[in-house]
């Protein structure tokens, strides 16, 4: 009973933020920099499986931690982590992290693969995940995206992966994109991005 | 001041202040700084530590100062013992971060830490500071079980529960463990170092003899009314896998061990095991103790929860040895508090108000080879406590290969962060 107690208090004082038991909010660093232990140091992920989200868009990121919150994402602890930060903090951690640079991956990849995948990206992808995957052109303003090269290459498959499992739904114009690649045409632009520097 | 006269003081302070006269004499290691941090400890919270004050306030001479020249991290090392990794994948050095960020690195020993004086004594001199971090560790309380010795005990019955020799030496003793044999693990009562790492193990020991001694079984005696993390998977996991093999005995405390016979003690039954992972009870490490800052309860040190201020002005304590409310003793906590101590120690310094903390922690286990899961959870200071966030954490519903990929992932970062 005294945790339950202790949770609600919890709960009312981190959606009242007037309530003097947390004096203010915690600043874009504070939230931000707790990202790192999994991410990299601001972002610059050393890990195969995590993304690089330094540099990324802050809007993109934004809607990235809104999509775990809501289950539109599938994850293995961002749908845990973002229920616990407000809405409002996204858009600060975003900001902290756009402002940092994006630290392009250094791994081995397959060249004959990212060849195959480089045709399919010109085809298919350019047109929003410009100059070869290095920006984002918000085409259609709908919903803001990732910069993919560099990215992790297991990231990156696992990323695919969901969305040809159906567990996680296409943003705007992107089901049409991957209607149209062939079996094995994602694992190409997987390594396609990922040797890109 | 004459000659005479200071030997009268050293010898006059020695035998009343047990040689604090000796340390505030001692000649300088380092030039003395009017902005220096000393961080003591090279492990998940004092690496961390060093490297964020720098990133925060490039004007702060940090110096990071630990025994040993490369660090041997502790999460995965049960994977060691199961042979499924090398110890040297757990070993980073400092080179990286020392270069990277302009840190003193002092692979060195703290004989004393000199409140009045503020400076810490190595064997090759003293060096002063300005504010001060400790992140040493855990220690452990042999002194509680009969019969066990902190010297003779772990060389017998491997506590394993400090990343180096003694995990090399649990994998060796299950490895030529006779077919059929018994291996008996203790779990000491909570707070200890990685609530979860006590079962992942008990999981990792059964997955190897389960392939290579299929007869042999594994007593695990917790002093803990249950399994103290991650409860509902690990027992899952037994049941799945290592029925049969894995005896799990809740509200079973050691009390006594007799180290010729290999065999310890609950008070109610004295159980031989043919290899004795003795995980004892714990405590903050001896460099906490001498620093005086460690509370009344002669285990954990209390400190603000904003701060990590202890109370020794000027001391601030981080990670396992620290008192961090609902925070598990975790690697994870320990590389939170040391973000949070770099921003509210500089904002401390620096005049202004110290900021709100919000951590994180974020640990995986494995159950087999492959398949692992994860804990998470956010954690904010409500009053004078850090309590856990009931929006956010909590556990997946199932162990998954996925998450034995994204935990391999999670431990890249993580070595990587706190050495570069």
């Amino acid at each position: 009973m005294k945790t339950r107690s202790r949770c609600l208090l919890l709960a009312a004082a981190l959606l009242s933020p007037g309530l003097p038991a947390l004096a203010e909010r915690p600043s874009p660093a504070m939230l931000s920099e707790s990202c790192g232990a999994c991410h990299g140091t601001r972002g610059a992920s050393a890990g195969p499986a995590t993304p690089i989200i330094g540099g990324q868009s802050a809007g993109y990121i934004a809607a990235s931690l809104n999509a775990f919150r809501d289950g539109r994402r599938p994850s293995s602890v961002m749908g845990r982590l973002a229920k616990g930060f407000a809405r409002d903090d996204y858009v600060l951690m975003g900001n902290f992290l756009a402002a940092q640079p994006f630290v392009a991956a250094r791994q081995a990849t397959d060249p004959a693969l990212a060849a195959r995948g480089r045709n399919v990206h010109e085809v298919l992808c350019e047109r929003c995940h410009a100059d070869r995957g290095r920006r984002f052109e918000d085409r259609e303003a709908k919903a803001p995206g990732p910069i993919l090269s560099g990215q992790w290459l297991q990231y990156l498959l696992i990323t695919f992966n969901e969305f040809i499992a159906k567990e996680r739904p296409f943003p705007a114009g992107m089901d049409e994109a991957f209607r149209q690649l062939k079996r094995g045409d994602a694992e190409a632009l997987a390594h396609y991005y990922a040797s890109r520097p | 001041m004459s000659t005479s006269r200071r030997s009268f003081l050293r010898s006059a302070a020695g035998l009343a202040l047990g040689g604090l006269s000796w340390r505030s004499r001692a000649e300088n290691l380092l030039p003395r700084s009017e902005r220096r941090v000393v961080v003591v400890g090279g492990g998940f919270g004092g690496a961390i530590a060093a490297k964020y004050l720098r990133l925060h306030d490039p004007s702060v001479d940090v110096v990071l100062i630990d025994r040993k020249t490369t660090y041997i991290a502790c999460p995965f090392t049960n994977r060691v013992i199961a042979g499924l990794r090398d110890l040297a994948e757990n070993t980073v050095g400092y080179d990286e971060l020392a270069a990277r960020h302009q840190i003193t690195v002092l692979p060195t020993e703290v004989t004393a830490v000199d409140t009045a004086a503020k400076q810490v004594v190595t064997p090759g001199g003293a060096i002063n500071y300005t504010r001060l971090v400790l992140s040493p560790g855990i220690d452990f309380r042999y002194d509680e079980i009969d019969g066990a010795d902190p010297a003779r005990t772990p060389e017998i019955m491997p506590h394993a529960w400090q990343a180096g020799e003694q995990t090399l030496l649990l994998r060796s003793q299950l490895a030529a463990m006779r077919s059929g044999g018994t291996v008996v693990m203790s779990i000491p009562l909570a707070p200890f170092r990685c609530p979860p790492g006590p079962y992942e193990r008990v999981s990792l020991m059964a997955w190897y003899l389960k392939r290579t001694n299929p007869k042999s079984k594994i007593i695990v005696l917790d002093a803990n009314p249950d399994i103290a993390a991650k409860a509902r998977l690990f027992r899952a996991a037994w049941q799945q896998m290592y029925k049969g093999m894995v005896d799990y005995r809740p509200a079973q405390k050691v009390t006594r061990v007799i180290l010729e016979r290999r065999a310890v003690d609950t008070g109610a039954e004295t159980i031989r095991g043919d290899v004795v992972n003795l995980i004892p009870p714990q405590k903050a490490a001896p460099l906490a103790f001498q620093a005086g800052v460690v509370g009344d309860d002669g285990k954990w040190c209390p400190v603000s929860q904003i701060t990590f201020e202890s109370r020794v002005p000027g001391i601030h304590v981080i990670g396992d040895s620290c008192i961090a409310g609902a925070m598990p003793k975790s690697a994870f906590s320990a590389n939170s508090q040391g973000k949070v101590v770099a921003l509210n120690m500089l904002a401390v310094m620096n005049g202004r108000e110290p900021d709100a903390p919000a951590h994180v922690n974020v640990c995986y286990s494995y159950v087999n080879d492959r398949e692992a899961m994860s804990v998470a959870g956010l954690y904010r200071v409500l009053g004078d406590n850090t309590v856990f966030v009931p929006q956010a954490g909590g556990l997946p519903t199932s162990y998954t290969e996925l998450e034995g990929i994204q935990a391999a992932s999670w431990f890249n970062n993580m070595l990587r962060e706190m050495s570069s």
